[in-house]
């Protein structure tokens, strides 16, 4: 009985330890999923449900607001545990990694924590240092996250930091109006590259029918047109051409077969369930900023 | 005109035409080169500029630190004292330097080691928050300094690579030193609370 007892006890442990490791996922920049890249309302990446859902959907709309108001593009990390347990270091790849912010102002700011390396990081871009100085970073850190976060209570910890950020970098920069620069620039491209071989292939079929089979000069001039045929089905005329060079005269039969098979008002297949092809979240994307190292580290 | 002329001719704009791109790509470099040297350079500047606030700050607290807060005015002052252009500088002195911007770590670090005694200083706001622009100034210059490292990378290769080692040693480039880490600098001073 008492062996019985020490091998359940074994394993029972067996299973905690399999269980805890399972759990326990290490996060490094590449293995953290960016949910602003799938759906651009989103900004906090939450794979181990740490924060909870209404946290989460508050965090995204403050961040919206934020970026649609500033153009101050954020991350929010929240995760378990990290590759090597350093928050600044891990805050500053991933940064630099997406580029977050623009690219021309480095308006980005990450900010993460890690629950058991109990260390949190507000990662501030070139653009925002002045904004969000580091002693200031420093402050919300202590004096609106500390406190929670000793006692576990994340989803407060993170509001609280996320409604001092904001508040500090409200109003601070306007967001750029949507570039159309690349667009328009696509939008020639396409144009040339259709419309040049319809040129080039005009130009060449005019060439051709001007040239003289007899002394090869781009010199026939069309002097007449007979209509041969022209009923339901086909309309053949015949031209007549007078070389300006060497005075040779030739005629090109060209025959247009004419279409019988017209359906007006076949057209249709629109329809459908209002709003359902509207295809998913539309995509988000990063501008490209770079991260200089301000911000503030913080272990609770 | 002979066909030969004018194929000499032909090969002398070209020369031309591709030295002329080549000295211009170089000039890029060298100011990327220049511009990330003065951004490190403004990141240790800010890093002097904090240090007497903060050997104020923790005065008041630890008086009986004389020693160490001592040893991080001498740091700074020997650090400020030294200001470099890389593209005019023997290995030595760039040696210099760095030892005189390291000396600076070690000393803040001591002091920011010795703070963990005073248990009044490290509730004070102010001292948190110097220590937060300690941090971030020390974050930013390690950035800063692979910034540097990266852009004199880019512009070492271009000088050793053929055929723009041809241009670049008629015009006179030569090649920038790297900054080598610092002794123990990969650890920013912390304090663990």
């Amino acid at each position: 009985m008492e062996r019985m007892m020490i091998l359940y006890k074994a394993l029972i442990c067996l299973v905690i330890c399999f269980v805890g490791s399972a759990h326990a996922k290490q996060y490094d920049i590449d293995n953290i999923e960016m949910v602003h890249l799938i759906d651009e309302t989103k900004y906090v990446c939450n794979p181990e449900k740490i924060l909870s859902m209404g946290t989460v959907a508050e965090l995204d709309s403050l961040f919206y607001r934020l970026e649609a108001t500033t153009g101050i593009e954020t991350v929010v990390v929240v995760v378990d545990s990290l590759r090597g347990g350093d928050c600044y270091s891990f805050s500053l790849k991933l940064g630099n990694k997406y580029g977050v912010g623009s690219e021309n102002r480095d308006n980005g700011l990450v900010l993460l924590l890690s629950t058991s390396d109990r260390c949190t990081q507000i990662l501030t871009g070139r653009g925002l240092e002045g904004y969000l100085p580091d002693a200031i970073c420093r402050r919300i850190q202590v004096q609106e996250m500390n406190e929670p976060l000793k006692n576990g209570n994340y989803d407060v910890a993170m509001l609280k930091c996320a409604k001092k950020v904001v508040s500090y970098l409200d109003g601070s920069m306007v967001a750029e109006p949507v570039k159309k620069g690349s667009d328009s620039r696509e939008f020639w491209v396409m144009f040339f590259l259709i419309f040049t071989p319809i040129i080039l292939m005009s130009i060449w079929s005019y060439y051709k029918q001007r040239k003289c089979p007899n002394c090869k000069k781009f010199k026939l001039e069309q002097k007449d047109t007979l209509l041969l045929i022209d009923d339901k089905k086909v309309r053949v005329t015949e031209t007549f051409f007078l070389c300006k060079n060497c005075q040779h005269e030739l005629s090109r039969k060209t025959t247009v077969r004419k279409r019988d098979d017209y359906h007006i008002g076949g057209y249709g297949g629109y329809g459908g369930r209002p709003g359902s092809f509207s295809g998913g979240p539309s995509r988000g994307s990063f501008g490209g900023g770079s991260f200089g190292g301000g911000g503030s580290s913080w272990k609770f | 005109m002979s066909k030969k002329l004018i194929a000499i001719i032909g090969a002398a704009v070209l020369l031309v035409i591709f030295g002329v791109s080549t000295y211009n790509s170089l000039v890029d470099k060298d100011e990327e080169v220049k511009l990330k040297w003065s951004n490190l350079e403004a990141q240790y500047q800010r890093r002097a500029d904090l240090i007497p606030n903060l050997v104020n700050t923790v005065k008041g607290y630890a008086q009986h630190e004389r020693e160490t807060l001592q040893e991080v005015m001498e740091a700074r002052s020997k650090a400020t004292s030294i200001t470099i252009d890389p593209s005019n500088i023997t290995p030595e002195q760039f040696a210099e330097y760095q030892k005189a911007q390291s000396g600076v770590t070690s000393a803040l670090g001591r002091l920011l080691a010795v703070a963990e005694n005073y248990p009044d200083l490290k509730a004070n706001q102010q001292f948190l928050e110097l220590q937060a622009q300690l941090e971030g100034t020390e974050n930013r210059i390690e950035v800063a300094r692979e910034d540097y490292n990266k852009a004199s990378k880019s512009f070492n290769s271009s000088v050793r690579k053929f055929p723009t080692n041809l241009f670049a040693s008629i015009f006179g480039f030569e090649m920038y030193d790297y900054y080598e880490a610092e002794e123990g600098a990969e650890i920013a001073p912390e304090v663990q609370f």
